[in-house]
This record gives structure tokens, sequence and C-alpha cells, in this order.
């Protein structure tokens, strides 16, 4: 247990406004890092990140000093993210957010071929089933377990197993028919 | 190694954050291309994943979810900051809220014994002795709490609105009348409606006069329809004597010496229903030559053939 957080989280019980001040710059990137990742457009990732931080302090005496934060942070993020979507999905997309969801789709800077890659990845992801996303979004960017991505997500950790290859397999599948696999292949001949 | 071992060591490579590099398992990837494949999809994520990580998401919320944390004045909010600096105290748990709660609860019931508070028993004939009982707790039949406050023999209470009580229930007793009313009206209307109004075979009976040229045809149709006569017949027997023995549906009739139910032609054929036998009578006078059928019980159905109605 990080002594550091749980003294920062008390601090922030006691309404000490730099220590409001210190959690929300310490736990943003991580926190916004998931909502743009889910939810693709910048002004609504910040929007869910501002909620979450909300939510967060208004609950933050409910959390369990004997169990890391980052997970209980990441669930919370998760959930309005959920939400985010599902409203999202039941409301007729505007012309004009379609425009700006496009805009930041394309919105990367394509002359690193570094970055490309990314890009592409990210398509990929947009492509997968949300449950798929977020396992591989926690793996591999939050850089969690599958035991810390199974209490975050509420399911088994076999299940979580199960989506991160499955994930992995998709969009692998989804870069391969995108003609990266030329990209890769000198790797292949390594062994 | 084979093919299952290879994926279940790629899986545990791949939980791990690990690359695979054992001998065997490269033996068997040179070996077997459904292996390989799997291979080439770690090596192209390997590849992308980094790249993709190392995108940074630059963001500033802190004085966003601040002054959001002032805008909001909601209690609940641990730490909000006031306008002038001076930060609440933090809210309370759930656990001492519910204490709070129960210790105030205590102390209103406590306030409330100097008042003498006697509640109404549930039972206006209960009257027990609780001489000598204070300040006790008696739980009624019905499972509520009742705090006895006071000493001696509780009281029943009249309620000083008992006699508005009764003229509500005068009035809804009236209002069922009307349902009633309104119940026998719609179903003579209904049976009106699809002209199954059917006699029962009696000695009553009446044919026709000898020089009517209309045929028979009623006869012919009660002696199908007979069971279907006797259920509505039933029903109707049934609705008409629920209704108060004062009430005179109005049927809009402009014969004076009609009191009678709702009427309708059918075919040609006037069938009036009555309710009682004198009206039948009444009809019979005026009307000669007019077919009465008459069904069992206080129900009379008179029908009428229009060209030997009398206006």
């Amino acid at each position: 247990m990080d002594d550091n957080e749980v003294e920062l989280v008390r601090s922030c019980l006691s309404g000490d406004e730099p220590s409001l001040r210190e959690f929300v710059q310490r736990f943003q990137g991580l926190v916004f890092g998931l909502c743009v990742r889910m939810l693709r457009h910048r002004e609504d990732a910040e929007d869910v990140a501002q909620e979450v931080f909300l939510r967060v302090f208004r609950n933050l005496d409910r959390w369990d000093q004997q169990r890391p934060l980052k997970p209980w942070l990441l669930t919370i993020t998760g959930n309005r993210c959920r939400t985010a979507l599902e409203k999202r999905s039941r409301q007729r997309m505007p012309p004009e957010f379609a425009a700006d969801l496009a805009s930041d789709l394309a919105s990367e800077n394509r002359s690193n071929d570094a970055i490309d890659f990314a890009e592409e990845l990210q398509l990929a992801l947009d492509r997968l089933r949300a449950d798929y996303k977020t396992c591989f979004i926690l793996f591999y960017e939050q850089e969690l377990g599958c035991a810390e991505i199974s209490e975050i997500m509420g399911c088994p950790q076999g299940t979580i197993k199960t989506w991160l290859h499955r994930a992995r397999h998709e969009l692998a599948d989804y870069l391969k028919r995108r003609g990266l696999v030329a990209e890769v292949n000198n790797e292949l001949h390594r062994i | 190694m084979n093919c299952t071992e290879f994926e279940r060591t790629l899986h545990e490579a791949v939980e791990s954050r690990q690359t695979p590099d054992s001998m065997e398992f490269r033996s068997h990837v040179e070996h077997c291309s459904a292996c390989l494949a799997l291979w080439s999809d770690f090596l192209i994520l390997d590849q992308v994943v980094p790249p993709w990580k190392r995108r940074t998401n630059d963001v500033d919320l802190v004085d966003r979810v601040v002054a959001q944390m002032r805008v909001q004045t909601s209690a609940d909010l641990v730490g909000s900051v006031g306008a002038d600096g001076v930060v609440p105290q933090p809210r309370i748990g759930v656990r001492q809220r519910w204490a709070v709660v129960a210790i105030a609860a205590a102390v209103l019931l406590l306030l409330l014994r100097p008042f003498g508070l006697g509640l109404q028993t549930s039972t206006p004939n209960s009257e027990r002795d609780l001489s000598g009982v204070r300040d006790a707790a008696v739980r009624t039949d019905a499972g509520s709490l009742l705090v006895v406050v006071a000493d001696g023999v509780p009281k029943f209470e009249t309620r000083a609105g008992g006699q508005d009580e009764i003229r509500e229930v005068d009035a809804f007793i009236e209002d069922a009348g009307s349902v009633y009313m309104g119940l026998a009206r719609e179903a003579a209307d209904t049976v009106r409606d699809v002209a199954f109004l059917f006699p029962t075979f009696e000695e009553q009976r009446v044919s026709v006069e000898p020089e009517s040229t209309l045929p028979n045809w009623l006869d012919d149709f009660g002696e199908n329809l007979q069971p279907i006569g006797r259920d509505v017949e039933n029903a109707i027997e049934f609705l008409l004597d629920a209704v108060p023995g004062d009430s005179h549906p109005k049927t809009g009739q402009t014969g004076s010496s009609r009191n009678s139910w709702p009427m309708a032609f059918i075919h040609g054929v006037e069938i009036t229903v009555m309710p009682r036998m004198a009206d039948h009578r009444r009809v019979m006078r005026g009307q000669g030559g007019a077919r009465n059928l008459q069904l069992r019980g206080t129900l009379c159905v008179a029908i009428t053939q229009p060209e030997q109605r009398s206006c």
C-alpha cells in the first residue's frame, strides 16, 4: 500500500485544497487517458474525467485504505465511460459532432510512422466490443494485472484473460487486413 | 512441445508481459504453420502497442475540478471549498449518521412525554388497565408500535371528523348505486346490440295472429338458441336485482304510458325490454297483435312488428 496515497487521501478528506489539487494532478493522466481511449472525443473525455473526480471526492471516504487506489479510480472511470457511451448511443449524433469526432480521429501527426501504428491500433480498438476494448486498454495502457482488471470490471480472472487474448487476436487480424503485416515481417525472421 | 503447450506458453507470456524465448518454442514455430500464425499475431502487437502507449494525453483538469467543487454546495461533497477559502468539516460516515438518527428519535420521544400524548388504540373496546405503567412501549396486533406515555386507562376517542365520515359513506353508497345503474344499462344495451333476446318456451307464449303474413322466424331462433337466452336472462336478472328499487332509467320514449327500458329496432321489429309485468300489460293493451314473449323472472320483452304498432 502506497503510504503517500493514503496520506494524500486523508488530506483530501480533511478538505485541504492543495491536497485536492495534488490529487487531481497526480491521477488526471490515468483517468483522462482511459476516458479518451474509450470515448474517442477529447471534449467528452474531459467532461467525463471531471465528473469522475467529483464522484471520487464525493465518495473518497468509502475507499478501503487497505486496497490500492488506482483500481478503485479506474473502476469509477470505466463506469462513467460506459454510461457516457450508452448515452451517446441512445442519442442521434448531430452532424457537427460527427465532424468533430472524425477530426479527432484524424488529428494525429501522420509524418511519423510510429504515430501511424498508434492510430491504426486505435482504429482497430474502436472496432472491438466494449469489454474487450476496456480490458485491452487497462492491461496495456494502464499496465494493470489481470487480477486488478478482474476487480475493476467485476469479472472472473479467467474471463479477463480470455477477453485479453481474443482482443489481441481480433486486433492482429484487423491490422493484417490493413496491410501492416509487411511492416513487421522482418521480426518473423528473428527466430 | 505440441500446439496446446505452445499456445499455453504464448498466453502465459502475454499475461506476464514477457517474450517466450525457449529453444523448443522456437523449434515448434518453425515446424507448425498454425502456431506460426499465433506467433505473428504476437509480434504485430508487440510492434504497435508501444507507440500507441507513448501517445501522450496532455490535459489539465485541476482548475476545472476545483471550480466545480466550489459551485456544488451539496453537503455530501467532501472537501468542498467555500468562496472565502473556508473549508467546511468533512461529512460524517454512514454509521455515525444512523447513530445520530437513533439518538434524535430517542430524544424526540423523551420530549413528547410532558405533553401526555395518548394515542388512539386500534380496538375501541380495549380498555386495559394500565395503571402504574409509565413510558411503556406496547406492540399492537398489527405490529405497529404505540408508546403509552400517560397513566391510567386509555380511552377510545371519537375523532372529530366522524360526521363527515358518515356523509362520505353515504356518498359512496350513492355512487355505488349509480354504478349499478350504469352497469345495468350497459348490460341492456349489450343485449340489444347482439339481438339475442331469446325466449324460453313457456305456456304463456302467444303465437302470431292467423292473418299475419310474416314468417314465424322468432320461434325458429328461440328453438335453436335456448341456452344462450338463459345465460343472458340470468345476467340481466342479476343486474336488475342489484338496481335500487326506486331507480327509473330514462329511455327518452315519447309515449307517456310507457315507462320502460331502452328499445331497439332489429330487422324491422321493435324490441322493448321492460322491468315489470304491469308495463308489459300496458303495452299489450296499446299495441294489438304484438307478439309477447316472456322471459323467466322479472324481465319482459315485447317484440312488436312496426306495421302493427299504434302510434
